[in-house]
């Protein structure tokens, strides 16, 4: 960690009301001003590697899958039946055409994967974002109000965890039908339950602070103190686990549309595309080496994006 | 005697990303088996962190320094992490601050209190239980077999601390570093648990370090005392002494910002040392006290300045003469607003007034669960309190913790609803008044600033948040010139309106929150031990402050403490409390003078001064506070009361109404009159 050292004169402008004047303000005492927590957020976030890694690929996946159109050298649905199961640029067969080769219905490989990812990302995302608002909500209420509300939210809590989420995923999306916009809201509704564990605990803990107390006395609600008062004190906890709740649901996306209760083909998915390239598996390892390996770095990447941002916003001095 | 431990020339640095940190520089002291040295200081003093020092118990990193650290003859510099292992506990025994935490809460009292004997005496079971219960009888716990096998959960606040310092004594050390110990401790309870430490110390010849913020607590049981600042012991000698002709300017503010019972005048300011404990990470040039003192000269902050002998053994850090010192030690206060002070107190409390508040039969019941299958048994928090406010008054309610005078706060503030009785506020019932009209007539300010601030929100936003939610001001700009004029009187920078609460000290978060609790206009402030999380310097601007703001503002308090010596000072009445009831009204003058019940003399009786020559003062209330849960019958104090008699155990007597300013809930009393 570097060493920077902000030096600054302070103003020991006198603080009592007894009016004893303190003038002529020495100048001799200098003071190593504390960094302010912006200053000390970005001298941790510089020192930490797994963080940089974290957020250049998962930015660099993200500005992949917006800008698909632009970047994909092909059309991913268009078939070319003479141009099956070409192998990638680096074995002896491959060409320049097909970077990544094609797959078994002769669509070109790399543009499929760039799509793909726009199907793993808005997934991933969209899911924990629901996840998240179902879940914050739930721990708030639970939390604060506590008694009646407390119990009846546990309850669903101990439900949601007694059932096997990936199992009635499926159910639910075999029934309503494959889309996804429906493994957005399945997957959603199945994954609120860390949140509200880690936000009900926070709520408790602050809701015996006396700046609460001191909320009601000046007349707020306690919609007003909710919101106002203690959401903004679990922002840092509620983003760590948001992420590492989407890594969890696009492995939850990638193993259904493997199972084909996920994205429907000929939308490219990397789940979809490693169950479409099993057949093959064994004379072209590649049709599931490489959106496996995307998969991997995405959820490797997003995990440790998340231990990075709780690193980095913990207190002083604890990792 | 030879010097049991010596210490001479000890610094202490903490490595930080901004920089170094010297959290104590070079300071020496010596003590002698038999002897108690008590070191005082506010906090960041670096009081603490030198006791670590001395027990090798610094977190890692940090850099330790000295030229000699002798512990009986023996170098503790040279001493490797096992040996140093072996002398603590066995040899040097430490007691902490807090009784609720510095017992292990899954093993018994017995085994704790055996284990490390049984290491470092290497003796059976048996003989270091038998050892045990000796010395918990020692120590004043009663049945003490049994005590062996309970969990520390089991037992108050203060038999914990008794504990404590039992089973500090197991291995017979030599050496007792007791920091802050009676800190987390009501009132009465210190006063015993300081009696039996000084006991112990003469009766085992041990040598004992009292570190505490406590100025009462050293004079009463120290022989000598070493005052820190800033890292730097800047005074030091016989305690006597040293507290009754400071040499040392900050000694003499410190001594000067304590209301010391018997010689308040009230309402009159307290002497206050302006500005604030400077930070460690001040690169200080000359005196570290200079920019706070009112007796700066030239060649303050000339190359620092080296501890020198005053005579008779004492040493201060201070450019000035000892009579130069000596010479203005009569508060520095300004005449004028001395005297305006002292003419609003009784003004402005109009007897025949309508009251306020007026709080009819109030009941607070709670029901807890003791048992997973069991019913819930009532807790009675507030058990039938009436008292009236008038406009003006400065209402104290003092009690120990558990006497309910929380509960009976947040039933004023309308946060809690009576399960009997009412609390009207200006002829309204508090309970039926919506929050708007309810909050801009009475406020709160709270124990804790670090944690009434809440802190993801800036200074402003904090204090204009009121405004924002009652839609006060016509736009945000004149919100904005509100909150400063606001600042500005309770004398909070105006550039600290975009700072957070983190980067503001503990005096001046409590500026805050007194400006949120202002700048509704309340009539009604209530205040729940408003200095009591303050530095001893600091709690004195406070007081001040509310002070000068009731004069200004005509505003009135209840205030909720513990600390008698703040009562004296600013109250016009007070009520005593014990157990959800009020044992005593009274106003103050009276009541501190000619107390009728004996729990209030008790209480007034554990108050420590930092007077020299003053002992412990003997309080005898058998055994600790009762548990609300489970009130003794008849009066709830009898079990307490060395006075009770049977009647005190069966029935429980009335508040009756003695004289025109004082009323008093005690069988005895009575007696009295009737005969």
């Amino acid at each position: 960690m570097s060493h920077s050292q902000v030096n600054k004169q302070v103003d020991n402008t006198p603080l009592d009301g007894n009016g004893l004047d303190n003038q002529g303000q020495d100048a001799s005492q200098t003071e190593i001003i504390d960094l302010t927590p912006k200053e000390r957020l970005i001298l941790k976030m510089k020192a930490h590697r797994g963080l940089q890694f974290g957020v250049f690929v998962v930015g660099f996946m993200v500005l992949m899958a917006i800008f698909a159109p632009l970047l994909a050298p092909h059309d991913p649905y268009i078939q070319d039946l003479t141009q099956r199961l070409v192998p990638p640029v680096w074995s002896d067969q491959g060409s320049w055409n097909h970077i990544l080769g094609t797959d078994n219905l002769g669509r070109d490989y790399l543009s499929r994967l760039i799509y793909g990812g726009q199907v793993s990302l808005a997934v991933g995302f969209g899911a924990a974002g629901l996840g998240c608002f179902i879940g914050v909500l739930v721990g708030l209420s639970a939390g604060y109000f506590g008694g009646r509300v407390d119990q009846v939210a546990s309850f669903m809590l101990n439900c949601q965890l007694a059932i096997p989420s990936l199992l009635l995923a499926m159910a639910l999306v075999f029934f309503i039908g494959a889309s996804v916009i429906t493994l957005v809201l399945v997957l959603g509704c199945l994954h609120w339950s860390y949140y509200m564990v880690v936000t009900r605990t926070m709520t408790k803990q602050i809701r015996a602070l006396e700046y609460v107390m001191a909320a009601k006395t000046i007349g707020s609600s306690n919609r007003q103190i909710l919101f106002y008062e203690i959401l903004p004190n679990l922002v840092n906890q509620v983003i760590v686990v948001f992420s590492l709740e989407v890594a969890v649901v696009i492995i939850a996306e990638a193993s259904m549309s493997f199972l084909g209760v996920g994205v429907q083909p000929p939308t490219a998915s990397w789940g979809l595309m490693i169950a479409e390239g099993k057949a093959a598996m064994y004379f072209s390892p590649y049709l599931v080496v490489i959106p496996g390996t995307a998969l991997f770095l995405l959820v490797l990447a997003v995990n440790l994006l998340g231990d990075g941002i709780r690193d980095v916003t913990a207190p002083e001095g604890r990792n | 005697m030879s010097e049991l431990l010596e210490v001479e020339g000890l610094s202490v640095t903490l490595p930080l990303p901004e920089g170094n940190l010297t959290a104590v520089s070079d300071i020496s002291f010596s003590i002698k088996r038999g002897e108690t040295l008590g070191i005082v200081g506010e906090s960041g003093s670096g009081k603490s962190i030198s006791s670590m020092a001395i027990m090798g118990l610094l977190p890692k990193g940090t850099i330790r320094e000295a030229n000699k650290l002798r512990f009986n003859g023996q170098d503790l510099l040279a001493l490797d992490e096992g040996q140093m292992a072996d002398l603590r506990g066995n040899k040097i025994a430490m007691i902490f601050q807090e009784p609720m935490t510095s017992l292990n809460p899954v093993y018994t009292i017995g085994h704790q209190m055996t284990e490390l004997m049984i290491l470092h005496k290497k003796v059976s079971k048996a003989e270091a239980n038998e050892r045990a219960i000796i010395l918990l009888e020692k120590v004043g716990i009663t049945a003490a077999t049994s005590r062996l096998k309970q969990y520390p959960h089991q037992l108050s606040g203060g038999l914990r601390q008794r504990v404590m310092i039992a089973m500090m004594l197991m291995c017979e050390p030599d050496l007792i570093i007791a920091d802050e110990p009676t800190t987390a401790l009501d009132v009465t309870i210190q006063a015993q648990i300081l009696h039996l430490l000084r006991d112990l110390q003469k009766e085992l010849n041990m040598a004992m370090i009292i570190i505490t913020h406590d100025l009462g607590v050293v004079s009463s049981v120290s022989d000598h005392v070493a005052v820190m600042y800033a890292g730097q012991i800047v005074e030091r000698g016989k305690v006597g002494e040293v507290f009754e002709r400071p040499i040392h300017p900050y000694t003499q503010g410190l001594l000067e910002s304590i209301p010391v019972s018997g010689q308040i005048v009230p309402g009159e300011k307290l002497g206050s040392i302006p500005g604030l404990v400077p930070s460690l990470k001040t690169r200080f040039k000359g005196c570290r006290f200079a920019n706070r003192c009112s007796r700066r000269k030239h060649g303050c902050e000339d190359g620092s300045i080296a501890l020198t002998p005053q005579g008779d053994g004492r040493e201060s850090r201070c450019i000035l003469s000892p009579n130069e010192a000596l010479k203005v030690s009569a508060p520095t206060l300004e005449t004028d607003t001395f005297l305006n002070a002292k003419r609003a107190y009784g003004a402005g409390v109009d007897p025949l007034s309508q009251p306020l508040m007026r709080v009819t039969h109030a009941e607070c019941e709670f029901k807890i669960k003791t048992s997973l299958f069991g019913a819930a048994k009532p807790l009675r928090a507030v058990n039938n309190v009436s008292l009236e406010l008038r406009k003006g008054e400065v209402v104290a309610i003092v009690g120990e913790s558990g006497c309910g005078k929380s509960t009976l706060a947040r039933m004023l503030l309308g946060l809690q609803k009576p399960t009997a009785g009412q609390v009207v506020l200006n002829g309204k019932d508090i309970m039926d008044m919506s929050n708007e009209v309810r909050s801009q007539q009475v406020q709160s300010i709270f124990q804790d600033p670090y944690s009434s601030l809440n802190p993801r929100r800036t200074i402003g936003e904090i204090i204009r948040r009121p405004l924002e939610l009652h839609g006060i001001g016509e736009n945000s700009t004149e919100q904005k010139t509100m909150v400063e004029n606001i600042m500005e009187k309770v004398g909070i920078p105006k550039r600290l309106y975009f700072n957070y609460p983190n980067q503001l000290s503990g005096g001046q978060r409590q500026r805050v929150a007194i400006a949120r609790a202002l700048i509704l206009r309340p009539e009604l402030i209530i205040c729940d031990e408003p200095t009591s999380a303050l530095d001893v310097s600091v709690q004195a601007q406070i007081l001040n402050l509310l002070l000068e703001l009731r004069q200004e503002l005509r505003l009135t308090y209840l205030l909720i403490t513990h600390d008698m010596a703040v009562v004296e000072h600013i109250a016009t009445r007070v009520v005593v409390m014990y157990l959800g009831k009020v044992v005593e009204m009274a106003d103050a003058r009276t009541l501190l003078s000619d107390p009728k019940h004996p729990y209030t003399k008790a209480l007034l009786a554990s108050v420590l001064t930092p007077k020299s020559g003053e002992a412990v003062p003997e309080i005898k209330l058998g055994t600790s506070y009762p548990n609300p849960i489970d009130p003794p019958s008849g009066c709830s104090f009898h079990p307490r009361c060395e006075h009770a008699t049977d009647l005190c155990r069966a029935r429980a007597p009335e508040l009756i109404q003695l004289t025109e300013k004082q009323s008093s809930a005690c069988h005895l009393i009575e007696k009295r009159k009737h005969n």
